[in-house]
């Protein structure tokens, strides 16, 4: 499954990266930093027409050899990010928009904690449960 | 591709090669509107066509699957007569219609010419024409199979008429005939597919003839529709590979693809189809790199057609990928770094020729997605040089040298034949692989080539807006130069990149990139500069001596917080101490902090990019704050010093704080407190730092700079202490005790008054004095010291203490130097001492006789009592008569003067000069001692005695009696020599009267020569007119004695001398003499009638 799933504040820090194998997570977070370049693309180029309701999974952002990196915008602009083995062929378009939505409903009842504050790094165990369901291989 | 639909054309071969051309540009005139099965959308289309003779043999069998080569339409021509066909044409026609009948082919037209328009017409009876024949004959249920060209050779409307329905009729048809073909090839090609599970099936087969279909489009010039055919084969063939990859079912046909891989020559675009290939693929000797490039060289040709050059460079790195996968997948072996090869090479073969297809205009589009090749091309090159070992720090083994062959050959194989392809006009950019060849030759090429395709990659992802791209590679040109040695270039990248992490909030990435900079600055061995936080950090910052003196020490504590476990050798610490004029004040102190390390990192605009705004902390930082000496504070308090987190806007405050740099910038350390070797223990430490020679001013503490050998820390002390430094230099005064001036000549009490300035003096000090000459100081005993018995409030000494200043001396200004431990100078005092006295002489003259007056001015308020003058004279034909009162007393001070007079008696007349010597005795209430001290005077006096008289008689004409403005009268001066027989005495004088036109008028010669008589006198008189009434003084008279001067005419002896007396006169013709007038000096001539005047009356008739 993913292998890393980061979620970013709108204002492109991140806020959460959990990475499989931890002991790369370095890389990890240069390729996703990277994709960013990417998502702010995407956002801006749609952002223009201002009602029309913006498709939320933007896509595949750029693959490289051994990883493919998918990206998803939630309306307040917190970013998520996916990063999927290219070897993994069993995942498609379809399974990859389930995960976000699954990691956009784990996000939302984060949000919901009162005790968090937008804009913190996630410590939510709850949540980090719900990434780790969509990373290990099942 | 250049084939065309084939149309056969058969009857009389003449008239149709007459017509050939016409019909080949008059097809592709008009585009037509192609209707096609299976609800497709229409297409529009320029029919072209190849015209070939009919032959039976060519014509295809029902069961051929061609599609291109196959003749598609036939043509009958023919123009003749009703005779000549009803006796041969029909025959052959018939001929012709059986063998397309038996070959199942309805595609053709018979087209009937007719030259002469004339004969149609005279035929009145219908059905009697060649035309109505042939349709009677062969087209009874398709009559739009038969056609009438008329007169096609001419170029009138009429014929031009003819021509347009003929093309359209034909156009028709032929689509028609293509939309047959097609629906049925398509319909065969599905049911191929539909069996692709089947054992047996082979996709090379399919790929062929699907292929087929694909060149049946781009013949037709549809080339989307041709892509389409291939990006279904592309498609099918993925899924294979991954139905194989999955269910691990294995199609038999796959083990073709699956074949070692031996060569991999890239992908090469230079031709739209390469046959080599395809006959590589379809006799099942392709590998699945060969047929992975060729696929995709041939949907780039398409999309080159479709002039979508970016879509290329779009699609190629998904290629590139998918291909790298199945290789794997299909477990397809290479060598190690033969795939990177292959991908450099088709990498560059795509960026090459997209380039060349590229506008301007297209660039945005298509830097998009060859920023991401080139990428990709970077980091590929980059693997290959490591395993090949020319990646800076290596040097390639044999074992990889053989590896560089190995390679080297793999992907040169087909060099030779693909150059006998290009011709004159490829361009002269390197061929993808004598690049690859070129960098894989040496050490030096690989990094240049290397370092070149990076910058590019990096500039072209600047150009599309993908900063953080950028820096990615920045950071990996950072490692790059890094392994070079490079450790400066390296540097600036990783700082760059270390910045922009800080600064967009990735920590880890920022701390990263920290860490290679750390690695750099190693390498370069020299200081470098962290932040602090680390560490140390700082618990307390204490100014002891809010207020120093200049040069006093000034001393900060600090306490420092080591948090390692071990001891720390610092070599220095040191604190900045900036100068500051804000005064220190708690309110404006969240400002003077803060701003200075604001936003200092100038933003760069980068697109996309916004740095993190933080959040708002909710943590007070709060700091002890004292204000005045610790031991006895002015004020203390608690500042919170993060108030300018705390307290911002929470929204709209666009930009956000800063978010602090690590890496701060040195502030002016000009001026520092320091502390040398320091052992810093885990836990609290507690530092002095010390400094000295500050100059004066308020200063601030900036930063604490921790130095460790290379190592350099820096910390801001956020707090607000200040020092004060300030500095007066010490000062002396010495004002007189009594009276207003320090004057000279006498014994002065006078108080000396030290300011210490910035210095303290105590009772007890001592002071050295020095002084100037002619100033001494009074002391009982030879003392030259002063010793401080009481220092006043305001902390200054005074002494009284007695000045003599000497009265001769001719500098009045006189300086004190006081000297002292206290004091790094000397104090110096100046004095300035004033003479009491102002001492002039005047010479008389009454006639013969001569007085000399010594005036004495006062130059004090206070009385100066003079007694006993005294006057001698050193010549010894002077005598002098005193006029003076004996043992009178005279006072002079600054409002009187006094006067003393002589006369003086010369025995001879030929005193010339002589000195005059004036004493006298002064005390006064000023002078402490209270005795009589000497005054003296000196003066000389010369050629004093009087030689002549002058007299001035102002008479009114006799007949007047008195004088009368505007009357004439008569001046007579009378001159008289005393020295009346003297024989050498000048009996040449000159005279001149002073005019003064507002009193006199004067007449005749005003200045002239006089000539004395014998009796020594002369007499001038001048006619005058005073001009107004009352007692008028006489005109003045000056008496001048005449000089010749002899000028020498000798050319040797240009300069003029006086006329002395050895000096010839009597050479007249030589020299030149001209006369000077000169006056007498003082007292030589006595103007006697100097002060009179003479009564004039005033002019009655005059109304002035």
């Amino acid at each position: 499954m993913a292998v890393c799933v980061a979620v970013i504040a709108k204002e492109n820090y991140p806020l959460y990266i959990k990475t499989i194998p931890t002991d790369n997570e370095l890389k990890f977070q240069y390729t996703v930093h990277t994709s960013l370049d990417v998502v702010e693309e995407k956002i801006s180029s749609v952002g223009k027409n201002t009602n029309d309701l913006r498709e939320l999974y933007l896509g595949l952002l750029y693959p490289t050899e051994d990883y493919k990196v998918y990206g998803y915008v939630t309306n307040t602009k917190v970013k998520f990010v996916i990063v999927v083995e290219s070897s993994n062929t069993s995942l498609r378009d379809n399974e990859i928009r389930g995960m976000f939505r699954k990691l956009h409903n784990g996000y939302v009842d984060m949000l919901c904690n009162p005790f968090y504050t937008p804009g913190e790094n996630i410590t939510s165990r709850l949540f980090d449960n719900t990434v780790l369901s969509m990373m290990q291989q099942d | 591709m250049e084939t065309k639909p084939i149309v056969t054309s058969h009857g009389n071969q003449v008239l149709f090669s007459s017509l050939h051309s016409a019909l080949l540009q008059g097809l592709p005139r008009e585009p037509t509107e192609w209707r096609r099965s299976y609800g497709r959308p229409p297409k529009t289309l320029k029919l072209e066509a190849s015209f070939v003779p009919f032959d039976e043999d060519i014509l295809p069998q029902d069961k051929d699957k061609t599609l291109v080569s196959r003749p598609y339409f036939h043509i009958f021509w023919t123009d003749c007569d009703l005779d000549t066909y009803k006796q041969s044409v029909k025959e052959e026609l018939l001929e012709w219609h059986t063998a397309l009948k038996n070959k199942n082919n309805p595609d053709w037209l018979i087209a009937v010419v007719v030259n002469d328009e004339s004969k149609i017409k005279s035929k009145l009876l219908p059905r009697s024409s060649v035309i109505d024949k042939v349709k009677n004959d062969f087209c009874s249920k398709q009559p739009d199979r038969c056609i009438v060209l008329n007169e096609p050779l001419k170029l009138d409307s009429k014929s031009q008429e003819s021509w347009n329905g003929f093309l359209g009729r034909l156009r028709g048809l032929m689509l028609q005939a293509f939309s047959r073909h097609l629906s049925k090839y398509e319909e065969n090609m599905r049911s191929l597919r539909e069996k692709r599970n089947e054992p047996g099936w082979d996709f090379v087969n399919f790929f062929l003839v699907q292929e087929e279909l694909g060149f049946m489009f781009e013949m037709l010039g549809l080339h989307d529709d041709a892509l389409i055919q291939y990006d279904e084969l592309d498609a099918l063939f993925s899924q294979f590979v991954l139905t194989q990859a999955t269910t691990g079912k294995k199609a038999a046909w796959m083990s073709k693809f699956m074949k070692d891989c031996t060569s991999w020559a890239g992908l090469s675009l230079r031709k739209a189809i390469n046959l080599d290939k395809r006959d590589k693929v379809k006799h099942n000797e392709a590998t699945l790199l060969d047929f992975r490039n060729y696929l995709f060289s041939r949907q780039c040709a398409l999309l080159f057609l479709l002039e979508k050059p970016w879509e290329v460079a779009q699609r190629a790195v998904n290629f590139l990928h998918q291909t790298i996968q199945e290789v794997n997948t299909l477990k397809v072996v290479m060598p190690e770094a033969a795939l990177d090869c292959w991908v450099f090479l088709s990498c560059m073969e795509i960026l090459q020729t997209c380039e060349k297809h590229t506008d301007s205009s297209q660039m945005e589009a298509y830097s998009l997605y060859t920023a991401n090749l080139r990428d990709y091309t970077r980091r590929k090159l980059y693997s290959i040089g490591e395993m090949c070992g020319l990646t800076p720090d290596n040097t390639p083994s044999s074992e990889q040298l053989t590896m560089v062959l190995d390679l080297t050959s793999g992907m040169g194989i087909e060099e030779d034949s693909e150059e006998d392809y290009s011709g004159p006009n490829v361009s002269h950019t390197p061929r993808p692989r004598d690049k690859l060849r070129e960098a894989l030759s040496s050490n030096d090429t690989f990094q240049k080539i290397f370092l070149e395709l990076s910058e590019l990659t990096m500039g072209t992802f600047k150009h599309i807006g993908r900063f953080r791209s950028a820096r990615l590679i920045g950071k990996d040109l950072a490692d790059f130069y890094l392994r070079l040695g490079e450790a400066q270039k390296a540097e600036n990248f990783l700082v760059d990149a270390m910045k922009s992490y800080q600064r967009e909030g990735w920590h880890a990435l920022a701390d990263g990139a920290l860490l290679e900079l750390a690695k750099c600055q190693k390498l370069q061995d020299t200081s470098f500069t962290l932040k602090l936080s680390s560490l140390f950090h700082i618990a307390e910052v204490t100014v002891l001596t809010p207020k120093v003196i200049v040069d006093q020490p000034l001393e900060v504590e600090v306490i420092l917080v080591n948090n390692t476990p071990s001891d720390i050798q610092c070599d220095n610490l040191k604190t900045s101490l900036k100068k500051t004029n804000k005064l220190p004040k708690l309110l404006s102190q969240k400002t003077a902090v803060f701003r200075q390390a604001s936003n200092s990192s100038a933003k760069e605009a980068v697109p996309n990019f916004n740095p993190v705004a933080q959040q708002i902390t909710s943590i007070l930082n709060v700091q002890a704050h004292y204000e005045g000496a610790p031991q006895r504070p002015n004020t203390a308090g608690i500042v919170c010093i993060n108030t300018h987190e705390v307290l911002r806007r929470a929204d709209s405050s666009g930009r956000g704080p800063k978010l602090t740099d690590t890496l701060k910038d040195y502030d002016d350390f000009t001026n520092y407190a320091s502390c040398d070797d320091v052992v810093i223990k885990p836990g609290e430490n507690k530092l002095i730092f010390v400094q000295k020679n500050t100059s004066a001013g308020h200063y601030k503490l900036g930063q604490l700079w921790v130095k460790m050998r290379g190592m350099n820390f820096i910390k801001y002390l956020e707090a607000d202490q200040f020092f004060l430094v300030h500095h007066d230099e010490p000062s002396c005064e010495i004002i007189p005790v009594s009276g207003d001036k320090i004057v000279s000549g006498i014994q002065q009490w006078v108080e000396l008054t030290i300011d210490p300035g910035s210095f303290i003096l105590k009772e007890g000090d001592e002071l050295t004095y020095l002084t100037s000459d002619g100033l001494t100081v009074c002391q009982e005993e030879e003392e030259t010291t002063l010793r401080v018995s009481k220092i006043t409030e305001l902390g200054h000494a005074v002494f009284r203490i007695l000045l003599f200043h000497d009265i001769y001396t001719v500098d009045r200004n006189a300086e004190v130097r006081l000297e002292s431990d206290v004091f790094p100078d000397p104090v110096c005092c100046s004095v300035m001492f004033s003479c009491p006295f102002h001492v002039t002489h005047k010479l008389h003259t009454a006639s013969n006789r001569k007085y000399l007056q010594i005036l004495v001015h006062g130059n004090t308020r206070e009385d100066f009592t003079l007694v006993t003058p005294n006057l001698t004279v050193q010549s010894p034909d002077v005598e002098l008569l005193s006029l003076n009162k004996a043992n009178q007393e005279l006072v002079v001070n600054g409002n009187m003067n006094v006067s003393y007079m002589w006369q003086l008696k010369s025995n001879t007349k030929n005193v010339i000069q002589t000195n005059l010597c004036f004493t006298t005795t002064f005390h006064s209430i000023l002078d402490q001692e209270n005795k009589s001290r000497q005054l003296s005077y000196e003066c000389n006096v010369e050629n004093f005695m009087t030689l002549y008289t002058v007299k001035t008689i102002v008479s009114a004409q006799p007949e007047m009696g008195t004088c009368k403005v505007g009357a004439k009268a008569t001046l007579r001066i009378h001159i008289r020599s005393h020295e009346q027989d003297d024989e050498d005495a000048d009996t040449s004088l000159s005279y001149q009267v002073l005019q003064d036109s507002s009193i006199w008028a004067l007449f005749g010669n005003t200045s002239g020569v006089v000539q004395l008589c014998e009796d020594m006198t002369a007499e001038i008189t001048l006619g005058v007119v005073p001009l107004v009434s009352g007692l008028v003084p006489h005109p003045p008279v000056q008496l001048l004695k005449n000089q010749a001067d002899v000028w020498f005419k000798q050319g040797d002896n240009s300069c003029n001398s006086k006329n002395d007396s050895d000096i010839p006169m009597s050479n007249p013709e030589k020299n030149l003499v001209t006369t000077r007038t000169l006056p007498f000096s003082h007292g030589q001539v006595y103007y006697s009638s100097i002060a009179q005047q003479v009564h004039v009356l005033p002019d009655a008739g005059d109304s002035n």
